[in-house]
């Protein structure tokens, strides 16, 4: 089995969110992604030992895409690499690059920008799918989302979709249940207002061996998991995968769930949202529409889940569970225009209906 | 400073390699070498910790983000297991993720796999034509084959380098295969052959190029203290290094601080020099018993060997005309007979590995460099621009 101890912290020195503009092509979209967490970080593109990134090439429709993406992510003559299963890998392949000792200081960059397709991201999706079992069936990113979200709400629909449309009102922020409940099925049972819109944004993170600079936060312990890439096989509601890598995270971190201080969870749906709580230890197994309906996540709730707004509000293709990461970082830094907490929990997942689960447990920094 | 914990391969596993048309599927390619890796590690995949799945262009074979697909048949399910691509470079580029994945103390045992179907979605040139940048290079036109042309005119015009000396090149390489019972094309060409064959873009012709091919390969990886004395003959990964060039080959036209250009590999040579630093190799002439580069054009081999340090810039060409990286040479360069003879995109750099690996471990058969102690792998990517570099020993690295 893996070595579940306790590890090192790495420093994080610069984070940066930029969204895309109307005029920006995908390489100045990463360049200003880049250059502002460097900037963050008081660093230049010389500084940098290494470069990971997280690129898709269906998502960009390039047979290759590092070849482009990675200069402007500030790759050259620099050890870089594409991590190309998940933003969630390539943060904790960052993770171990400085963990390890051969690197000192690397750039990990994620994004997504579908609006150079007039379809967006689906179709490109649907060709991700098993060639000989599942993809003539129709099987696609939203259909496993909606599968996975039909299961879940499948023992009371009433109660299940109530406490879906309660997650969506608070990730949104500007919309109540009732709006959410009432807005158009797309794929059932779920609706408009409760799948992200997509949007253009890059993700970039700075990552440090501890000891150059007051580190804006500490990435304490980052675990990930798989599952089966057979749908009807996996545990859809139990998301073993992912108690997983909960637990590698937080035996890496040497914390638990109750000094957690605030939940930054992937809520490609409302329901992947709730089915997290119980394999990161929120609830007990089975428990996760009760604490939805309990009020404990929402305003005045007892525990901070996505205080800084959910993917719901608007996603990057591929790139965007990176965004976790990041609304971490500025909780613990308190500058997510709440309170500070001490550790702060990421939940990044990639493929259909989660079938890569990330956790990374981020700390504030000295 | 953290020092990285030793890392050694103890057990890799290939196909034989060969026409797409002749090949099982992609996830049976995956299991054949994974399960072969496992085996001659002893080991069994319960026993591994984590898996890195190299998995180059997924257009090649049709199948986008295929990690998803293949999870169960690597025996992922339930194992953290990342990908990687970087075009050509990516198996070894994967070696370097499952190096990180031990090297940082996460993990004591990691299965590092690959496989291709290169031909699955039709000629790979027509999915590589649409690399390059639509707007201000891909209609010159750039391919990967003219890519190579014009860097190996630009080296012709710097160096003198003939046809003849790339075309000994080809002939040394297919000599070489001949001994390689896993390699793609197994017979002998002369000179006059590969000068005779016609021109794909000048000065390259067909016998200089490397095939299109289907296979898999696997590494197993393990820290030291996972290395079982008894069972395992560990090959240890000493040197480690990547370095990429800039996208635009535009960019690359002058010459650089280090005295390169176009014609050479000056990214090879920033890779090459981090992991020889990490290996302690100072002079690579006397320390390195044999080179698998990945050259997939005859003209880059000799580039190569410049790159790595074996010849001084503008003098390889004359030493492949003597016979200098023969087989039986002062420095064998590609005794598996190398890319020009096995090209399975995904894992071609993970084979220039395990056949380092091989050679190190005294295994490589018909193919082996007697007494091979220090043995290099390379990897190259995108356009000629992703080069990786590893440093392969019998001993323990201090």
């Amino acid at each position: 089995m893996s070595t579940v101890a306790r590890t090192g912290p790495v420093a994080i020195t610069g984070v940066a969110t930029v969204a895309g503009g109307p005029h920006d092509s995908l390489e100045t979209l990463i360049f200003r992604g880049a250059r502002a967490a460097l900037d963050a970080a008081g660093l230049d593109r010389g500084d940098l030992d290494g470069v990971v990134l997280a690129a898709s090439d269906q998502t960009d429709g390039r047979a290759i895409t590092s070849m482009l993406t990675s200069g402007p992510a500030g790759a050259y003559l620099t050890d870089e690499i594409n991590v190309a299963s998940s933003p969630g890998h390539a943060l904790a392949l960052g993770y171990m690059q400085i963990l390890s000792g051969v690197h000192e200081r690397l750039l990990v960059s994620s994004w997504g920008k579908s609006s150079e397709s007039a379809a967006g991201s689906q179709p490109a999706e649907r060709l991700s799918t098993d060639p000989f079992f599942e993809r003539d069936g129709g099987l696609s990113a939203l259909a496993a989302a909606a599968m996975q979200a039909e299961r879940h709400r499948s023992g009371d629909p009433e109660r299940g979709a109530h406490a879906a449309a309660r997650v969506a009102a608070r990730n949104h922020g500007d919309v109540d249940a009732a709006a959410v409940a009432a807005s158009d099925i797309v794929a059932s049972p779920l609706r408009a207002l409760e799948l992200p819109p997509e949007v253009d944004a890059t993700f970039s993170i700075v990552l440090e061996r501890p000891g150059r600079a007051a580190p804006a936060a500490v990435l304490a312990g980052v675990g990930w998991c798989s599952d089966s890439g057979r749908i009807a096989e996996r545990d859809l509601v139990g998301l073993p995968h992912l108690r997983r890598a909960a637990a590698d995270a937080y035996g890496r971190a040497g914390a638990g769930p109750d000094s957690i201080g605030s939940w930054h969870l992937h809520d490609y749906t409302p329901d992947a949202e709730i089915l997290a709580y119980a394999p990161l230890g929120l609830c007990d197994p089975g428990g996760g529409i009760d604490f939805a309906l309990s009020g404990a996540t929402g305003g005045g709730g007892w525990v901070s889940v996505n205080p800084c707004g959910g993917s719901v509000r608007g996603e990057a293709p591929f790139g965007g569970t990176l965004a976790k990461v990041i609304d971490a970082v500025q909780r613990v830094r308190g500058t997510a225009g709440s309170t500070t907490v001490e550790r702060a929990l990421a939940h990044l997942t990639t493929g259909f209906a989660g079938q890569f689960q990330t956790v990374a447990i981020v700390e504030r920094g000295s | 400073m953290t020092t990285p914990r030793t890392v050694a391969a103890i057990g890799v596993g290939q196909t034989p390699f060969g026409p797409t048309s002749a090949a099982p599927t992609y996830v049976e390619l995956l299991q054949q070498a994974a399960a072969q890796a496992l085996r001659s590690a002893s080991l069994t995949i319960d026993d591994v910790d984590a898996i890195v799945l190299a998995l180059a262009p997924e257009s090649l074979m049709g199948v986008n983000h295929a990690e998803r697909w293949c999870i169960d048949s690597i025996g992922g399910r339930l194992k953290p297991v990342i990908r990687i691509q970087t075009g050509g470079a990516t198996g070894l580029s994967a070696i370097q993720a499952g190096y990180q994945h031990v090297a940082s103390g996460l993990y004591e045992r990691v299965l590092v796999v690959g496989a291709d179907r290169v031909r699955e979605s039709g000629d790979a040139q027509k999915i590589f034509n649409k690399i390059w940048d639509p707007f201000y290079e891909r209609a010159l036109p750039f391919t990967t084959i003219t890519m190579i042309a014009m860097s190996a005119v630009r080296y012709m015009h710097n160096y003198g380098m003939t046809e003849r000396q790339m075309a000994r090149v080809s002939q040394k390489a297919h000599h070489n295969g001949v001994l390689n019972p896993n390699a793609h094309i197994r017979r002998e060409v002369t000179v006059e052959e590969v000068l005779d064959s016609r021109y794909l873009s000048w000065p390259l012709k067909l016998l200089d190029a490397c095939p299109q091919s289907a296979g898999g390969c696997a590494v197993v990886l393990a820290s030291a203290d996972a290395v079982d004395a008894a069972v395992h003959e560990p090959a240890w990964i000493s040197g480690l290094s990547m370095a990429g060039e800039t996208y635009y080959i535009g960019d690359r036209l002058e010459t650089s601080e280090r005295g390169y250009d176009y014609g050479d590999a000056e990214a090879l040579a920033v890779a090459a020099e981090r992991a020889y630093a990490m290996a302690g190799i100072t002079d690579p002439r006397t320390q390195i018993d044999a080179v698998e580069t990945y050259a997939s054009f005859s003209p880059v081999e000799i580039h190569n060997a410049e790159a790595l340090g074996l010849a001084d810039l503008g003098t390889a060409g004359p030493l492949f005309e003597a016979g200098y990286f023969d087989l039986d040479g002062e420095i064998p360069l590609n005794p598996s007979g190398g890319v020009i003879c096995t090209n399975p995109i995904s894992v071609t750099a993970m084979v220039r590995f395990v056949e380092a690996v091989l050679q190190v471990q005294g295994r490589a058969g018909a193919h082996q460099v007697p007494g091979a102690k220090t043995v290099v792998a390379t990897g190259a990517g995108g356009s000629h621009q992703f080069f990786n570099v590893a440093v392969v020993t019998s001993e323990r690295p201090a």
